[in-house]
């Protein structure tokens, strides 16, 4: 397998938006502060052409700051990357982490602690020779308050073969761990709250006592007050959702995460990707 | 104990939130020269509520930009009614007085009609107001035609986005149905 891993610098910038005509803001500021960005020396790895390989962006924050999912539920802003790549190649959307929620009286929203690693596939075009691949990304970091944060990397590849160095917490048993598996096709019905959503058997959900539901598509749930039930048949499982306040349009497929909790709501694994058609 | 608390901040929430097509829920508040207003006062005329910090760092590239600002002025030029309203508790982020808040509309050349201070969030929590921004569209009837984010671009430039107060206005103005009526809010949470 090739790998490209691009790290943002350990806490970026903060003071992108603060110019002097803001300056409250910095007083307001209780983050750490802020460096400089910098990028980490990735020595050159090797890509093949039209043969696709994995890429990681990692964004890291300071102990205890949040980051947003794609969908980043009652407040924060979703975490948006763009690549920069030679002529040519393309990348995947991201496949984002099973997320968290962070909970505000009144309101939840979705996201990730201390470190968030989006994975993408990057397929390279023939005849590239060596090549400099490039991602921004843009987010809003929390904790308690807000702030913006934006960082880029870069690395350098060579057309040949070559193994990649992945850190530990790259491992791909260790990332299989915080990734969701599937995603697993089902129906839905649009019910008297919203979907009632089929969720088929599978071996992550298999002793599940009950779930999270983490709604991917803005809009759509209630988050505050996701699920009305949850009935089990067997090993497969009925859930009546929420349809949001905001909810404007019946979806014609409703993209969700299952995580599947214990008696104990402790989390056994990073659940499943669920994609219901709504019928 | 949290889970209650929580518990009645949702029912707090559901008791009178406002619904697209509903009538838009009641308030009166003073704005930062002193005068009370309340939302009945401007019917006949649309309303947008702009809930607002000035330190949350959305809203400050929003004003930054000064897409914001032009915004407000296009709106109030026509006619319309824009207020923002100020939920964050006293020693929260973003709580202001109403000196503060006249130097910050001066300083930042706001189109805005009036700044009104909310600092019990009572009637934050009655729209449901989540972050900041977060806007709400009211017609000349007191109906809600459009709640929710500014635009549909988090991450921003404004001007690469689509503005959905100005459009659900222009939809309104000419007659038609509003096209996006709800969308999600994003920014800073309303701090209560």
């Amino acid at each position: 397998m090739n790998g490209l891993i691009m790290r943002n610098p350990k806490r970026v910038s903060a003071v992108q938006y603060l110019d002097a005509d803001c300056r409250p803001l910095d007083d307001a500021m209780d983050g750490p502060a802020s460096q400089p960005h910098h990028h980490d020396g990735l020595h050159p790895e090797h890509y093949q052409a039209n043969t696709p390989f994995s890429a990681m962006v990692v964004i890291e924050l300071e102990r205890g700051w949040h980051v947003y999912w794609q969908n980043a539920g009652d407040t924060g802003a979703p975490t948006s990357i763009k690549w920069n790549l030679p002529e040519g190649w393309a990348v995947s959307e991201p496949t984002w982490p099973t997320p968290h929620k962070f909970e505000e009286p009144g309101m939840v929203s979705f996201g990730y602690e201390d470190r968030l690693v989006l994975a993408y596939q990057i397929t390279p075009s023939t005849g590239s020779g060596n090549v400099t691949l490039q991602a921004k990304g843009e987010w809003l970091q929390c904790k308690e308050m807000c702030t913006p944060g934006d960082g880029e990397a870069s690395v350098t590849m060579k057309e040949g073969t070559g193994e990649p160095s992945w850190p530990s917490f790259l491992q791909p048993e260790t990332l299989k761990a915080q990734f969701p598996m599937g995603p697993v096709k089902t129906t839905a019905t649009w019910g008297e709250t919203g979907p009632v959503v089929k969720v088929p058997a599978h071996e992550r959900l298999k002793d599940a006592v009950l779930f999270e539901v983490y709604p991917e598509q803005e809009s759509t749930l209630d988050h505050l007050r996701m699920v009305k039930s949850m009935r089990q048949s067997a090993d497969s499982w009925t859930m009546t959702l929420v349809a949001s306040s905001y909810f404007a349009e019946k979806p014609a497929e409703l993209r969700l995460v299952l995580v599947p909790l214990n008696r104990e709501g402790k989390r056994l694994n990073a659940g499943i990707r669920l994609i219901a058609s709504v019928e | 104990m949290l889970t209650s608390m929580l518990a009645m901040a949702a029912m707090a929430q559901t008791a009178e939130a406002p619904k697209i097509g509903a009538t838009a829920p009641s308030w009166t508040l003073t704005d930062t020269k002193g005068k009370t207003h309340r939302l009945e006062d401007f019917r006949g005329k649309y309303v947008v509520m702009e809930w607002t910090n000035h330190q949350c760092p959305v809203v400050v590239r929003h004003y930054r930009d000064g897409d914001m600002q032009a915004t407000q002025k296009w709106a109030t030029e026509k006619g319309v009614v824009w207020v923002n309203i100020v939920s964050s508790a006293a020693g929260k982020q973003g709580h202001i007085d109403a000196d503060q808040g006249n130097q910050i509309m001066k300083s930042q050349g706001w189109g805005a009609t009036a700044l009104l201070l909310d600092p019990s969030g009572e009637v934050g929590r009655r729209y449901g107001a989540r972050t900041t921004p977060h806007m709400f569209v009211v017609n000349p009837e007191g109906k809600v035609i459009y709640m929710g984010a500014i635009d549909d671009k988090p991450n921003g430039p404004a001007r690469e986005a689509k503005n959905l107060v100005k459009a659900a206005l222009e939809d309104a103005w000419a007659g038609r149905a509003v096209a996006v009526s709800a969308s999600q809010p994003y920014g800073c949470s309303v701090k209560y």
